[in-house]
């Protein structure tokens, strides 16, 4: 019982950490359309409050977050991933978000100590 | 079946008797026999049962700590290393091409594993590796790219490269993380 309630705690849980990117992402683009001006600030705020949000969850997890912002344009974007990680503790999770003028995708990748 | 033993009792005498018997006895051995035999096949798949679950139980592994806190001090992750590498998967995968929406998912899915494979080689041990490659199409649009991490500042590094190509951009990034 020890060994699963331990197992279940230092997982990666991908829907607590969808969650915690669709507030994050809400929260500092929400109502905004695309400004050049503005657009580093707003993926700054997207990361730094992922990854206040992620801490808080207080997990032994190291963590790494990327956010790309675009301007919708029909230009093409394509993004892929490759890990060399432990499968049973280790997980990733991405969000794509979109309004009306941009398109934000959000990655986390959560990797265990 | 009967007739043909009718026709041995016709010819045979004694034998033929003896070979009646024996037939019935061969007909009656024969189906304890299949019975046996199916009986044993069943116990034979049990036990089979048996054993994997045995085995699936017996393959449960767990390590020992090794207690090792930092990286051997020559083989901490090189940022600039890494950049060659990705600037070299780039060059040898990406000159001379433009951007086609139908080859570049699966191009972008080798370059990954390109890039990560070839990073663990360069024989660091006891890191995980994240490799992710971004490609934009150019159409004048703005766009922007960030990242940001929560790890050990002492071993854990990562490297970024962007590449330029006719319309289209390419980022390739690798985080290395230190497995204490």
């Amino acid at each position: 019982m020890d060994d699963f309630q331990s197992a279940e705690e230092t997982a990666f849980v991908v829907d607590e950490v969808t969650n915690i990117i669709k507030e994050a992402v809400e929260g500092a683009i929400g109502g905004n359309g695309y400004q050049h001006n503005k657009v580093n600030q707003w993926t700054s705020n997207v990361v730094e409050q992922c990854l206040n949000q992620l801490t808080k969850l207080g997990k032994p997890f190291k963590y790494i977050v990327t956010c790309v912002i675009m301007q919708k344009n029909g230009a093409g974007l394509h993004t892929a991933s490759s890990c060399f990680w432990d499968n049973s503790t280790d997980g990733s999770c991405t969000v794509r978000w979109e309004n009306k003028t941009m398109f934000c995708i959000v990655s986390v990748f959560g990797l265990a100590i | 079946m009967e007739g043909f033993r009718k026709l041995l009792a016709g010819v045979k005498t004694n034998s033929s008797n003896v070979s009646d018997k024996k037939s019935e006895s061969d007909n009656a051995s024969t189906t304890a026999k299949a019975k046996l035999g199916r009986f044993r096949l069943k116990m034979r798949m049990l036990s089979n049962l048996g054993a994997r679950n045995l085995s699936s139980q017996q393959t449960f592994v767990t390590y020992e700590n090794t207690y090792k806190m930092e990286p051997t001090d020559n083989k901490t992750f090189s940022s600039r290393r890494a950049e060659k590498v990705i600037e070299g998967v780039f060059e040898h995968y990406l000159q001379g091409k433009n951007y086609d929406p139908k080859i570049f998912p699966r191009l972008i899915k080798t370059l990954t594993e390109l890039i990560r494979d070839r990073v663990k080689m360069q024989g660091l041990d006891r890191y995980k590796i994240i490799a992710t490659v971004t490609m934009i199409q150019n159409k004048d649009q703005g766009i922007q790219l960030s990242s940001r991490a929560l790890w050990n500042h002492n071993f854990d590094n990562y490297a970024s490269v962007a590449y330029e190509g006719p319309n289209y951009y390419a980022v390739g990034s690798v985080y290395a993380l230190y497995y204490d």
